[in-house]
């Protein structure tokens, strides 16, 4: 039952995702075969220009519209009027949220594989690539010099760590910020009041806590760096663990609203 | 016999208003009860409790004997008052959600009330008059075989005619043991079909009884006992 729900989230989600990412990767390749041509001819290049600037603007959108959709189908979904189909479904609020954060973030990732992909399409066939390919190795194996294999493995899965729990956390702290918002008058003002306050608070505990590691003796950590690539992995570890607190704490606020405060339009 | 609703001492405020006070009721399988009062007297709050749409302040809430949760909802078909559907999806793309999330949900009886109604069942919800949304809200709700039907208003803001097809809809789909809870303050339209009555006032039940001790005792309809009670 409970994968019928992911079902219909993707469903929804993807129905308007969907055509915009078929346009960005359509006039990625569009752009790409314009350049195949070299015409001198200036209403080839004005049209070369349009589908180049298409696809800049079609890649913008991808970035910004699928967290758009993410948070605007949790707001619709669960807190206007279709809240009252979805809250009576024999699921509790927890499986409603956790179903949605996924489906959330795999949207997120998406969108950047889509982006990604996007530039490749633009790029096959021209020297870019392997060019790229090549700088890659020769930063790579110089880092290995460095660091070595294990080493490396590590900090790159909490680089990947980092990038998974930052994502949550944004995902949440919306989700946290409309929760919230729904408890006033006009619930979208509430929700963006909710927000500022969210982020003027985690800026403010930031804050703290940099003076609070400044005031200790910062020599005293030195100890506990062998070399430069554990003091990465240090410092890395401490927003890894930031995105993880955070993102329990703004998980609770959701939970705690829509159970024990739900307001339904 | 378990009741199918049974409130304990059930209490539900807000910020600066107390929805319902003390609250203590047992409906009983197979009855069709109305739950009447006036506009703000804490029906809407009573029904969204038993679905689990909000949370009591106090007291305790149990359906079929169990407390509100996942399990409940499996047996509560609910319709509130106002247009709950996804308007995105067509009428097709509705049934389907229903069948796929209420096992108790009869597809036969939703493709039956449809064709009668010749509603296009390949047209989204937003694109169909406001009568025939609620129409097929009422439809889908109607076509779980649910031990407790929670009906927020069903007739409110709707014409005569339909009117009558929303009771008569109510009324071929009941079976046996199901219990219907109708929340409306239009009384004499659903007067008729009524076995029992809750009289709820400023979040107090005031009256618990069956519609012919009423009648029996008061000499008078519900309607006009109700004009009674709620006298301004």
């Amino acid at each position: 039952m409970l994968k019928k729900l992911y079902r219909y989230e993707f469903y929804s989600l993807f129905r308007s995702l969907l055509p915009i990412y078929g346009a960005a990767l359509g006039f990625a390749l569009l752009s790409r075969l314009t350049y195949l041509f070299d015409f001198d001819n200036l209403a080839f290049s004005i049209i070369s220009g349009m589908v180049t600037t298409v696809y800049v603007f079609s890649i913008i959108a991808v970035a910004i519209i699928g967290i758009v959709v993410v948070v605007v189908r949790f707001y619709r979904n669960l807190l206007k009027e279709e809240g009252y189909l979805t809250f009576s479904l024999p699921f509790t609020p927890t499986q409603h949220i956790l179903c949605k954060l996924i489906c959330g973030f795999v949207v997120i990732l998406l969108d950047a594989a889509v982006v990604i992909l996007s530039l490749f399409l633009l790029g096959v066939g021209t020297d870019v690539l392997p060019m790229l390919w090549n700088t890659f190795k020769e930063m790579l194996s110089s880092v290995l010099e460095y660091t070595g294999t294990s080493q490396l493995i590590v900090t790159v899965i909490e680089i990947a760590l980092m990038a998974i729990c930052s994502v949550i956390q944004s995902i949440l702290m919306f989700y946290a910020s409309i929760a919230i918002g729904q408890q006033f008058k006009s619930r979208v003002g509430g929700a963006v009041v909710a927000y500022i306050a969210l982020y003027a608070a985690v800026q403010t505990v930031n804050s703290v806590l940099l003076l609070l590691v400044t005031a200790v003796n910062i020599n005293r950590l030195e100890m506990f760096f062998e070399n430069g690539v554990q003091s990465v992995q240090l410092t890395l570890l401490f927003p890894l663990l930031e995105s993880i607190v955070l993102s329990v704490v703004y998980f609770c606020i959701t939970r705690h609203f829509l159970t024990q405060k739900l307001n339904l339009e | 016999m378990t009741p199918i609703l049974e409130c304990k001492t059930l209490c539900k405020a807000y910020k600066n208003t107390v929805a319902l006070n003390n609250v203590n009721l047992q409906v009983n399988p197979g009855r069709i009860v109305g739950l009447l009062g006036p506009n703000g007297s804490g029906k809407t709050t009573l029904i969204k409790l038993t679905n689990g749409l909000l949370t009591p302040t106090m007291g305790e809430l149990l359906i079929d004997g169990k407390p509100v949760g996942v399990e409940t909802k499996k047996i509560v078909s609910y319709l509130p008052d106002r247009n709950f559907l996804a308007q995105w999806m067509t009428v097709d793309q509705m049934v389907d959600y229903f069948a796929d999330f209420y096992e108790d949900f009869s597809r036969e009886r939703a493709d039956g009330m449809l064709q009668n109604l010749a509603i296009d069942r390949t047209r989204k919800i937003k694109t169909l008059s406001k009568g025939n949304q609620e129409k097929v809200a009422l439809i889908l709700v109607m076509s779980r075989v649910a031990k407790l039907y929670l009906l927020d208003e069903p007739i409110a803001g709707v014409d005569p005619a339909t009117r009558d097809y929303i009771l008569r809809t109510i009324i071929s789909n009941y079976t046996e043991n199901a219990t219907i809870l109708i929340s409306t303050h239009l009384i004499s339209d659903v007067e008729q079909v009524l076995n029992d009555v809750i009289f709820i006032k400023q979040g107090n039940v005031v009256l618990c009884d069956t519609v012919d001790n009423i009648r029996q005792r008061e000499q008078k309809s519900v309607d006009d006992y109700f004009r009674e009670v709620f006298k301004c």
